[in-house]
């Protein structure tokens, strides 16, 4: 008889054998306890699992039509999400959210305010946050291209934003350019600058390209496990700063690159 | 039959898998509102033929993944068993066992514990777990032995013998 794979073992456990096979599988188990051993305690968990998650049958309100969903700021997981700082690589296409979260509920106005920030967390924020976890500790490579080839670099990131970019001088908050990189965001491109200070400590400008070019928004901050970030649109792109400062010295470095790069 | 009648029965099911991922009564039902929501937006897309138990876990999946995966890092409160469900309640060391296998559980990666929960709660078969969590089935096969070997380390290893692992 063939040997038996670890695939058909947990087959046998599930239960998804043909009866042969699974015959021929209980035969080589009898002559080899320590697999035999492994199997009984998986069908033990399978037992164990299923007592200790058992269907629900509390009361649970089915929901009729996508008009009665409430607005996401009452949904507690979503918010749980918001605070989250995970990135959506989602199915939102273009800026402002889908016809999903925008009906309203007991005759209710669109709350546009929070419509926005919901966006605004979810295509800048989030991503700018993420972005900054995954690049800053990087030793070797943290930038693409480094600001040695400064003007290179600009002139790369602002053909793909489509808009000029400048590379904000932070050095009277005692931060230097170390260079940057082009990224994806979830329908387009995005560019990331990096900067850090003599103690190493390290930022991140995230830009991205805003649909709606006439929106604007006032200078909002985020923050959470120690990330901070202050985020604004200006002139049809979302600009996110981020750092591992506390808030109060990131907002001096905030406020000079909004100064610099606001027309 | 209208979708909302044909969803109804699976609900509990939905309901079940929301929890074992996030071992959070109030969160998990949350999930499922917002995933029974999409359904009923999108079920144009559903096929006479398809497996409609199946494109309920997918929707799930994907809601989750995209949306709240952050969540698992700080394994929630893991018990609603405060939650009067059943007529008889487990015996305290019943319960005690129970909620036992659920820190487990929760402490496990979400990718493992996933495949965990569609095998064996919900008997999915593994092809059909792929094709729910978009990934080949090796990956679900590796998922669900590294799965076990930790369960079983945690939850049936004889203190009394030493621990033979099996690759």
């Amino acid at each position: 008889m063939t040997s038996v794979s670890e695939h058909e073992l947990h087959a046998y456990v599930d239960g998804l054998l043909d009866p042969v096979r699974q015959q021929q599988v209980k035969f080589w188990l009898s002559e080899h306890p320590d697999q035999a051993q492994k199997v009984a305690a998986y069908q033990r968990l399978n037992q164990e699992l299923l007592q200790s998650y058992p269907l629900p049958n509390s009361s649970f309100q089915m929901p009729r039509t996508p008009h009665q969903h409430v607005l996401a700021s009452r949904s507690v997981w979503l918010q749980a999400a918001a605070i989250a700082g995970f990135t959506l690589f989602g199915a939102m296409s273009g800026w402002f959210l889908n016809q999903h979260w925008m009906s309203s509920t007991d005759g209710m106005p669109h709350d546009i305010a929070l419509e926005q920030a919901m966006d605004l967390q979810q295509n800048l924020v989030l991503p700018a946050r993420v972005s900054h976890r995954v690049y800053t500790p990087e030793v070797l490579h943290p930038v693409e291209v480094k600001q040695e080839q400064q003007q290179h670099l600009l002139g790369w990131l602002s053909k793909r934003l489509g808009q000029p970019l400048k590379a904000p001088d932070l050095t009277v908050q005692g931060f230097s350019l170390l260079g940057g990189r082009l990224l994806p965001a979830n329908n387009g491109p995005a560019a990331q600058l990096m900067y850090e200070n003599a103690q190493g400590k390290r930022l991140t400008l995230y830009v991205r390209e805003a649909s709606e070019p006439q929106v604007e928004t006032a200078f909002q901050r985020f923050n959470s496990e120690g990330l901070s970030s202050f985020y604004w649109i200006d002139n049809g792109l979302g600009y996110a700063l981020s750092g591992d400062l506390d808030e109060q010295q990131l907002m001096q470095s905030a406020t000079a690159v909004y100064h610099q790069l606001s027309f | 039959m209208p979708i909302d009648q044909q969803i109804e029965p699976l609900i509990p099911h939905l309901r079940r898998y929301a929890r074992s991922l996030l071992h959070n009564g109030v969160h998990a039902d949350d999930l499922v509102q917002d995933c029974l929501l999409r359904a009923l937006e999108k079920q144009h897309q559903l096929q006479p033929d398809s497996n409609l138990r199946a494109w309920l876990f997918t929707l799930m999946h994907n809601l989750y993944v995209n949306q709240i995966r952050q969540l698992t890092r700080q394994p929630d409160t893991y018990c609603w068993s405060d939650e009067s469900s059943s007529d008889n309640d487990p015996e305290p060391e019943l319960l005690a066992r129970h909620q036992q296998l659920q820190q487990q559980m929760s402490q496990i990666p979400f990718a493992q514990r996933e495949v965990l929960a569609l095998v064996v709660l919900e008997g999915f078969s593994y092809q059909q777990v792929a094709n729910i969590l978009a990934v080949p089935i090796g990956t679900v096969m590796s998922r669900l032995n590294r799965a076990r070997e930790t369960l079983r380390e945690k939850l049936y290893s004889d203190p009394g013998q030493p621990l033979r692992r099996v690759k």
